[in-house]
């Protein structure tokens, strides 16, 4: 199946239904127990002086 | 219990603020190792006889007069010492007493070498006297604006993500000037996936779908992104947002990926999930740890077990 097809079938199988979470959906902050785990740094070189 | 009673307008008695008016003298004529010595010993005094509210105003008000005076050293430590009042008093995190710091903190200099400890300082009292267990974000905005400024990117990061509204507007412009800065070879996808696990992984979904909605559509709006068709589904909210919006690029699949990622833990649906992964296998390696967090959060799939062999054996042995 291509990208696009793939793409299509799911989004109408994933929206069948209301979702379980919402789209405004956020856990308040004091119920924040964990973070995940850490991200690994990007590949990319940050440059403090930019504006 | 706190027994400070916010004040915007200085120190409460007249005796205060003498004392501060004095100091600001000395500042101001240049002598300020006494000023400082002499203004610790006020405050000193204040807190032997529990007059915190007193002693707060007097190390606040102390500290930004140094810190405007370009003493760094010495305004620090009143921002310490102001931080040791509030953890005595028991001064709870509400908007005055954050407001303090955040008006300190915007004054100390990028450069300082106490910065960190500074923010760290801050912090913890946020942590030890408000709800939030990670400390308090309209402090987390303030601290991650100043380590940025100091050039501690990924410092800052961990800050913007447990901030408020503001932070994420600078998280991503920070994550956008970067990708522009890093130039064609630089993947979107390395800097889109921050925003959609990081707060997926606080369980923040209305941040992670504003935040990389935003980048992508600046990402497509900079017209480098190629073909790129805008599909809305309804996903029937009763108020509010009710739409989900993808942004399917013919040549980043990477990008769909993560925009499915996303929609996916929003359903909860682990049929979904793995449907998902097995689609995009090559994805699906490349973040395998944070698909497997996503898996206990969202979908309540336990994480496989380190393999032991030695307990394996023995739970063998004793029949379990």
């Amino acid at each position: 199946m291509s990208d696009k097809d793939f793409v299509t079938k799911f989004l109408t199988l994933a929206t069948i239904n209301k979702p379980a979470l919402g789209p405004d959906f956020q856990k308040p902050l004091s119920e924040v127990k964990t973070l995940g785990v850490a991200l690994p740094p990007l590949k990319y070189k940050y440059d403090p002086k930019r504006t | 219990m706190s027994s400070v009673q916010s004040s915007s307008g200085g120190p409460c008695t007249p005796q205060g603020k003498r004392s501060l008016e004095r100091f600001s003298q000395r500042v101001s004529k240049g002598e300020f190792y006494e000023a400082h010595q002499a203004l610790r010993a006020v405050i000193n005094r204040y807190v032997n006889r529990a007059e915190y509210a007193e002693a707060v105003e007097l190390a606040a008000g102390g500290a930004e007069l140094l810190l405007k005076a370009g003493q760094g050293g010495s305004g620090a430590d009143l921002v310490f010492y102001l931080l040791e009042v509030y953890d005595v008093a028991g001064v709870a995190v509400d908007d005055a007493s954050v407001a303090r710091l955040v008006q300190l903190l915007v004054l100390l200099d990028a450069t300082d070498p106490t910065l960190k400890d500074v923010a760290t300082g801050m912090n913890n009292w946020s942590v030890k006297h408000g709800e939030c267990p990670f400390g308090d974000p309209r402090l987390h905005n303030a601290v991650a604006a100043k380590l940025l400024e100091a050039g501690l990117v990924y410092e800052s990061e961990r800050y913007m993500l447990l901030g408020t509204e503001e932070s994420l507007e600078k998280y991503v412009d920070l994550l956008y000037g970067w990708f522009e800065d890093a130039g064609s070879d630089a993947l979107a996808g390395d800097f889109v996936s921050r925003l959609v696990f990081n707060y997926l992984f606080i369980g923040n979904v209305k941040f992670a779908l504003r935040s990389s909605q935003q980048f992508l559509t600046r990402y497509v709006d900079s017209g480098a992104a190629g073909t790129v068709d805008t599909i809305t589904k309804d996903i029937g909210g009763d108020s509010g947002e009710s739409t989900f919006t993808m942004l399917y690029f013919a040549d980043h699949m990477e990008l769909n990926f993560l925009q499915l990622v996303l929609l996916t833990c929003m359903t909860k649906n682990r049929d979904l999930f793995a449907t998902l992964k097995q689609q995009y296998a090559d994805c699906a390696k490349e973040y395998s740890t944070q698909l497997q967090v996503l898996g206990q959060e969202y979908f309540g799939i336990t994480a496989p077990k380190q393999a032991n062999f030695l307990q394996d054996m023995m739970s063998g042995f004793l029949g379990g």
